[in-house]
């Protein structure tokens, strides 16, 4: 497997106050008022949040979330007080399960807001960035976060690491070729797999955030998968007309250039003739 | 009466000639078939969600969600063999030809099969059927040394012809062609037909216009968009 290029960062933890540096380099012309999030529910059942409801400042974001889904929404970029509550229950009513108050969420940004259990085990909130900038054409650019409760790992693609060493809430991302690969996570330098192997298609052009989540103690760690397609770049033409024989007949351009010959010829004789 | 001399002749022969081939090149060139018709679909903008909802609430108003934009995230993304293009068939342009699997060539540029009987589906295009985007296939109108090619007869779609596009697992698609258009290949509009987003669609593409001896190639591309045909419409058809 070929990786062109990897990067590692941080993911930024979610905390009372949440403050998030959030820069993109690139933004979509058409989308100055508004961001894209997406909300993944990575908290595995019985684990306390088996059903819940999201509001966003004390308005009802999604109802009824169940582990293992995601939902995108687009929101007028601004700063957004996250509330996760047990089903049934309200901002007006009860505490929240988790919450992060102030998410900054500016013009233009895509990001996703996972509920996942932490390194040890308890209910977290994170932001992630998605990296929306345009991939090479024939290429994907593939995303693991880590939102599991579970030691460092390895991420393996058709059975060489790719990421080495990715601990709770973090992320690593490379762009690969567009194609099939089989996933595995085995713990950090061992050959002790935690999660698959599992094919998973990298499509051109799209951002794949693979996610690994559960609880290792609880034995039920998986893949989670966000795409986000729209990224590639585009071929730079199609040349589909390599020669004619006939659109233009040959004999036609053949006669032009006799017919050429010809009158250059003639002219020079009448005009040697005259002389 | 003055016998004319031979040097007249040539120059009378050579003008009749010209003027011939001169008249044949241009209505070979005109592409009278490729007039832009019909419109195709919008393309949705780069990285937005396919399902996204109405955002343009005000900041104390929270969006609308509905269980329709709710994805299971458990489910891998799988290659589908099945769903690789094979044919493509349009009845009414007597076009007919196999689809093989085609990416890019050293410059960039879509590798276009280069017998000009075989088309490609380029492979980093959505699948046909698929739930967003364009499927683009490409094909050659001909070749220097080997005549038509599988999409001579692209410049004659007419808006509701049929495309017919089959699968490796034997299903087929149908789609109606909603648009024809020709682009100078300086001004085609790639972003939009190679888009990943937006409706589903299939662009076929081949080249038109004038063809240009110096560069041995047409000027323009022959762009067909075409959409899906709905199960009704299949019934009345």
């Amino acid at each position: 497997m070929t990786q062109r290029n990897y990067t590692r960062a941080g993911a930024i933890a979610a905390a009372a106050v949440l403050p998030l540096g959030l820069v993109l380099a690139t933004t979509p012309a058409n989308a100055a008022e508004d961001a894209t999030v997406s909300i993944l529910h990575a908290i595995p059942e019985g684990a306390g949040a088996d059903v819940v409801d999201v509001y966003a400042n004390g308005n009802l974001l999604l109802d009824d979330f169940t582990p293992g889904t995601l939902e995108t929404v687009t929101v007028p970029a601004g700063s957004y007080d996250l509330g996760v509550y047990a089903d049934g229950t309200t901002p007006d009513d009860s505490d929240a399960v988790l919450s992060a108050d102030g998410v900054e969420v500016p013009a233009g940004v895509n990001a996703t807001v996972t509920a996942n259990l932490d390194a040890d085990g308890a209910p977290a909130l994170n932001v992630f960035v998605n990296d929306i900038a345009t991939i090479p054409a024939g290429d994907s650019r593939l995303t693991v976060r880590h939102i599991a409760a579970a030691p460092a790992v390895d991420v393996l693609a058709d059975g060489a690491v790719l990421f080495a060493d990715l601990t709770n809430p973090n992320e690593a991302i490379g762009e690969v070729p567009a194609g099939a690969y089989e996933a595995a996570v085995n713990l950090a330098g061992t050959d002790t797999t935690a999660i698959g192997p599992a094919e998973v298609s990298l499509a051109a052009g799209a951002n794949t955030i693979v996610y690994a989540w559960g609880s290792a103690a609880d034995e039920n760690l998986a893949l989670a998968i966000q795409i986000i397609p729209g990224l590639g770049a585009t071929p730079d033409g199609v040349p589909a007309g390599g020669g004619s024989t006939t659109g233009t007949p040959v004999w036609a351009l053949g006669l032009a250039a006799v017919a050429a010959i010809g009158l250059v010829g003639a002219g020079v004789r009448m005009s040697a003739a005259r002389n | 009466m003055t016998r004319l001399r031979p040097a007249i002749w040539v120059l009378v022969i050579s003008a009749v000639a010209l003027v011939t081939a001169v008249a044949v090149i241009a209505m070979a060139g005109s592409g009278s078939s490729v007039a832009s018709v019909g419109a195709r679909p919008a393309v949705s903008e780069p990285g937005s969600p396919t399902s996204d909802t109405d955002g343009a609430s005000a900041p104390q108003e929270s969006p609308k969600s509905s269980d329709a934009n709710r994805l299971d995230a458990t489910v891998l993304p799988r290659t589908a063999e099945g769903q690789l293009p094979v044919s493509v068939r349009i009845g009414s342009l007597d076009v007919q030809a196999p689809v093989g699997s085609v990416g890019l060539d050293s410059l960039g540029r879509v590798d276009v099969p280069l017998d000009v009987d075989q088309t490609g589906w380029y492979r980093y295009s959505v699948l046909p059927g698929a739930d967003a985007g364009s499927t683009v296939i490409v094909g050659h109108k001909d070749g220097v040394d080997q005549g038509p090619g599988a999409f001579f007869g692209l410049g004659d779609a007419q808006i509701d012809d049929i495309v017919t596009v089959t699968s490796a697992n034997g299903s087929k698609l149908r789609y109606r062609v909603v648009a024809r258009e020709s682009f100078d290949k300086d001004v085609v509009p790639l972003d939009e037909l190679f888009a990943t987003t937006g409706a589903h669609r299939l662009t076929l593409i081949t080249c038109g216009g004038p063809f240009d001896a110096t560069t041995l190639g047409y000027t323009d591309n022959v762009v067909v968009t075409a959409v899906p045909v709905e199960t009704d419409a299949l019934v009345t058809r």
